[in-house]
């Protein structure tokens, strides 16, 4: 069955059909949010206020066939609050020296190299973090991320551009911890 | 590093984090928990040139009303205005965690009423993707309405909160009190601005809320500061108040 047929059972009333595309989507907009927000607990918090929303609001979807850009879109729509409370809570350089990183997504890295783009990844905001998931391992194109956002294409670009230099720039840095963390704009 | 291999780089990093992450089955459990429980919407604010505009029309017109802003989204805008009339211990109740409204100001605006705001941002297709409940308290005096409006903060409060929107920004109480005043025109849904009010428009003195029956112009008060993770706002229509009458209200909020 369809997306589209889905969302027209479930905009009849029928939470069957959000269960069939619940289990079509839910690693990936799971793996988005942990992804944007840099740990399980906030990236599981962020993924049910995606759904829930989207829930509630399947009578307003026109398109059933985009339901998955729109469940995406809400989720980063939501994550900024999400990555704000994890940055007051766990500053960026004692989330690595504790140790609490390994523990959540960056465990798995084997090279150095990954360790240091993962660490300078999440010591850029969320805008240009989010646009680097969305590019990256969504593999979404500039102009499907900049509608998605809210924002214009150019802005994905120099988002984009700037966040690719700030890994660059980590990346060529002898040591781990990069010097330029990019917070706004 | 070229560019190529950067990019597989970054691809492969987070491919690899993700690699492991499956939605853990509690998910599923607490979606349907917050759908079958009623569980409200997280709260949420919009930034503020657009909540300028949802105040304004919500209070003008009383009306569920879609405003057409830039970039993708629009907001949509309700309350019970018409038929909800909450007392002071119920509006109490109903506030936000650390949210204070007074019963009464010292100028002799007293508490009348309160009702449930409820907002919700959509994307270019229509399609519902935040939605919010704040609480909205009326005060009266000598016929003159002026209202409070609270709700949680879910951001940082600088959110599209630049000094050049705003007429006069001050420090009341150790708080960022910030203040504009301009003309605001309710009008009907079709209506179609002048090239003059679209100037105005864009130069923030004047501000178009759709969905009225009929065209009104009145003036338009507003007031907005944001202490202990709430955001408030003070506004009223034709009000007749200088902006240091208004500041001293916020003021016997923030010290309240």
């Amino acid at each position: 069955m369809t997306d589209e047929q889905l969302v027209r059972r479930m905009q009849q009333g029928d939470m069957q059909a959000f269960d069939e595309l619940y289990a079509r989507y839910k690693d990936d907009a799971y793996r988005v949010a942990c992804l944007i927000t840099g740990n399980r607990a906030d990236g599981e918090d962020l993924a049910q206020e995606a759904f829930v929303t989207c829930v509630r609001s399947i009578g307003s979807l026109r398109d059933g066939a985009k339901f998955r850009p729109w469940l995406i879109r809400t989720l980063t729509r939501a994550a900024w609050k999400y990555c704000r409370k994890a940055r007051r809570e766990t500053p960026v350089a004692e989330f690595f020296e504790t140790g609490e990183g390994e523990s959540a997504l960056s465990a798995v890295l084997r090279t150095d190299e990954q360790r240091r783009l993962y660490e300078a990844m999440y010591a850029l905001d969320e805008k240009r973090r989010t646009v680097l998931v969305l590019y990256y391992f969504d593999n979404r194109p500039v102009k499907e991320i900049a509608r998605t956002l809210g924002v214009t294409e150019g802005t994905v670009k120099s988002r984009l551009f700037s966040a690719r230099r700030h890994l660059r720039q980590a990346l060529t840095e002898k040591e781990g911890t990069p010097e330029e963390a990019v917070t706004h704009g | 590093m070229d560019e190529m291999k950067m990019d597989r780089e970054v691809q492969d990093m987070l491919h690899q984090c993700a690699q492991g992450l499956e939605a853990p089955d509690k998910l599923k459990t607490r979606i349907d928990f917050a759908l079958h429980s009623g569980e409200a919407p997280r709260k949420v604010r919009r930034p503020f040139a657009k909540r300028l505009a949802a105040v304004a029309l919500v209070a003008a017109v009383a009306v569920t009303g879609a405003v057409a802003m830039n970039g993708i989204a629009a907001y949509t805008f309700g309350s019970s205005w018409s038929n909800e009339r909450m007392d002071y211990a119920e509006t109490q109740a109903e506030l936000t965690d650390g949210a204070k409204l007074p019963e009464a100001f010292s100028n002799g605006f007293a508490f009348d009423r309160g009702v449930h705001v409820y907002g919700g941002e959509k994307d270019a297709d229509g399609n519902v993707l935040r939605e919010w409940t704040d609480i909205k308290a009326e005060y009266t005096r000598g016929g003159v309405h002026i209202n409070l409006g609270t709700g949680a903060a879910q951001d940082d409060g600088a959110a599209g909160d630049a000094a050049e929107q705003y007429d006069e920004v001050r420090e009341v109480g150790g708080v960022t009190v910030q203040y504009k005043e301009n003309l605001y025109k309710a009008v009907p849904a079709d209506y179609q601005p002048t090239a003059e009010e679209q100037a105005a428009v864009d130069a923030g003195t004047l501000q178009i809320g759709y969905g009225a029956s009929e065209v009104t112009e009145q003036d338009y008060q507003f007031l907005r500061w944001q202490q202990d993770g709430v955001v408030y706002t003070l506004n009223g229509f034709d009000l007749g108040m200088t902006a240091d009458e208004l500041f001293a209200m916020a003021g016997e909020v923030i010290a309240s």
